[in-house]
């Protein structure tokens, strides 16, 4: 689904991925880990064709398309979903007009027919009735005075409607309590047993989020490249010892 | 992207609730303990004058809607009673010069302006807005002012504090948003205060949309020109929603 050969991305000028390579097949979870500042996030912005990640080589190839020209709202409709850490506020635009703006872009995008009012709020209520998420952030400005978890539970809401192939989390545990977590990973979960293709490209500190969603790979990042990959025992061996005892501790950090 | 739907019914229900100045009108008074919702529409190219007078304990809502093609003149001469308020919001769509004179004579009177100046190809509007603080009141005057094309704007705000206006706040604000490298404005906000209690503040910003908000949207599939056009909505919702009246503010947004 994704694969990323040799890439090097600069921000402001200075080097943060440094020939970074990585394949995600169709299915398979995959999980980055690494201190602050060793390109984690760089990497999932330069994927959603973030303003500030200047691609200065290498390719991002996704499924078999060369994204790396693609404007943000191409790739998105393309099937690349990134929750972002901290989504911005925007006042004034109301969070459900944004919504089926968002979900008809993607139909326009895919020459389907646009959803009218109605249809869009049969499927907006059945998606916030399957996952018990609540409807009071509909009616006001997109993340407008949100709280760090209506904030996340307003991007997997995003994440429901969208549906997308390619499903990118930048620490959507982080600020969340054992029960909000949990909803995350009933979320993300239930996305991938309706379809077993999708991937998922997740960055995180903490274990408690790959316990209810298991990766297949874990890849832990220093420098702006993936020093060492292994399976979930990886996540378990870091928890326990840490960086600097696994000879990972960024020098600059 | 499709236009923020108004029924028709809702339109004409509401042109039977809310007064409408023609051309000729050039003094409205509110009687006291009254409250009042006057919809001016200009759409001609010539000279106007408004003298808007609130008595005692009155609330009037004056709601301009300028669209002249080449340019009006527009005077306008406010007085405002005890423990009255006048709320004025002008939507500025055409070219204008707009002279606003406000004498706060009175205690406890409250004058609330808030502007959108919303333009395009090469329209020019000026307004030149002078408050007079001469007993206890309060004075926040907003702009927003969106600019594309060659069009341009000037704005000189001048609030005056005498020394009877004691406990007076007195606020000034203006934010613009350059859509075009032709587009310009010029902002003078301006306070001249002569006494020590009171509560004052000025500022004006200029820039771009914000771009983390644009990639924000594009990042969920919005084309860049349709982010934009819904950020500078979202702009112009604030001024419509200040009225506090759902049908006014949908009405509005179905007029304009």
């Amino acid at each position: 689904m994704l694969r990323i050969e040799n890439l090097n991305v600069e921000i402001n000028g200075k080097k943060i991925l440094n020939d970074f390579n990585i394949d995600i097949k169709d299915g398979e979870i995959h999980a980055l880990m690494g201190v602050n500042g060793a390109g984690k996030s760089t990497l999932v912005k330069a994927i959603s064709g973030h303003y500030d990640t200047d691609i200065t080589s290498g390719t991002i190839t996704y499924n078999g398309k060369d994204i790396t020209e693609l404007s943000p709202d191409d790739r998105a409709n393309e099937g690349v979903f990134l929750s972002f850490q901290s989504p911005v506020e925007v006042p004034g635009v109301n969070n459900s007009y944004f919504l089926k703006t968002a979900v008809n872009a993607k139909k326009v995008y895919n020459k389907e027919e646009e959803l009218d009012s109605m249809e869009f709020m049969k499927i907006l209520k059945e998606k916030l009735k399957k996952y018990n998420l609540d409807n009071s952030l509909l009616k006001r400005g997109l993340n407008e005075g949100f709280s760090g978890g209506e904030k996340k539970k307003n991007e997997l809401l995003q994440l429901l409607l969208l549906n997308p192939d390619l499903i990118m989390l930048d620490e959507i545990d982080s600020g969340l309590d054992v029960d909000a977590i949990k909803s995350v990973a009933e979320v993300i979960n239930g996305m991938i047993k309706e379809d077993a293709k999708k991937s998922i490209l997740m960055i995180t500190h903490y274990d408690r989020l790959m316990e209810l969603i298991k990766p297949d790979f874990v890849h832990i990042l220093k420098d702006g490249k993936i020093v060492k990959t292994g399976d979930y025992s990886l996540a378990l061996e870091l928890d326990e010892k840490g960086f600097a005892n696994l000879g990972l501790e960024d020098e600059k950090a | 992207m499709k236009k923020p739907e108004t029924t028709n019914n809702k339109v004409e229900s509401l042109k039977n609730t809310y007064k409408f100045l023609n051309n000729d009108t050039t003094f409205y008074e509110v009687e006291e303990n009254k409250e009042l919702t006057i919809i001016d529409i200009i759409d001609t190219d010539s000279s106007f004058v408004r003298e808007l007078k609130v008595n005692d304990n009155a609330t009037l809502n004056y709601i301009k809607i300028g669209k002249s093609k080449n340019n009006s003149n527009i005077k306008y001469t406010n007085s405002i009673g005890e423990n009255a308020t006048l709320n004025i919001s002008y939507f500025d769509f055409g070219s204008s010069v707009n002279n606003v004179l406000t004498k706060l004579t009175n205690c406890s009177s409250s004058l609330n302006i808030n502007g959108l100046i919303d333009l395009t190809n090469d329209a020019k509007v000026e307004y030149e807005v002078k408050t007079n603080h001469q007993n206890k009141s309060f004075s926040d005057i907003k702009f927003k002012n969106l600019l594309g094309g060659k069009s341009s704007a000037k704005l000189n705000m001048f609030s005056i504090v005498e020394e009877n206006a004691s406990f007076s706040k007195a606020f000034q604000n203006s934010q613009t948003i350059l859509l075009s490298d032709d587009s310009f404005i010029t902002v003078t906000p301006h306070l001249e205060i002569l006494i020590d209690e009171l509560e004052a503040s000025h500022g004006a910003t200029s820039g771009d949309l914000d771009k983390d908000s644009i990639y924000y949207l594009q990042s969920r599939g919005i084309k860049e020109e349709d982010a934009k056009i819904m950020l500078l909505n979202a702009l112009r919702n604030e001024v419509y929603e200040n009225f506090n009246n759902e049908d006014l503010s949908e009405y509005l947004k179905g007029l304009l």
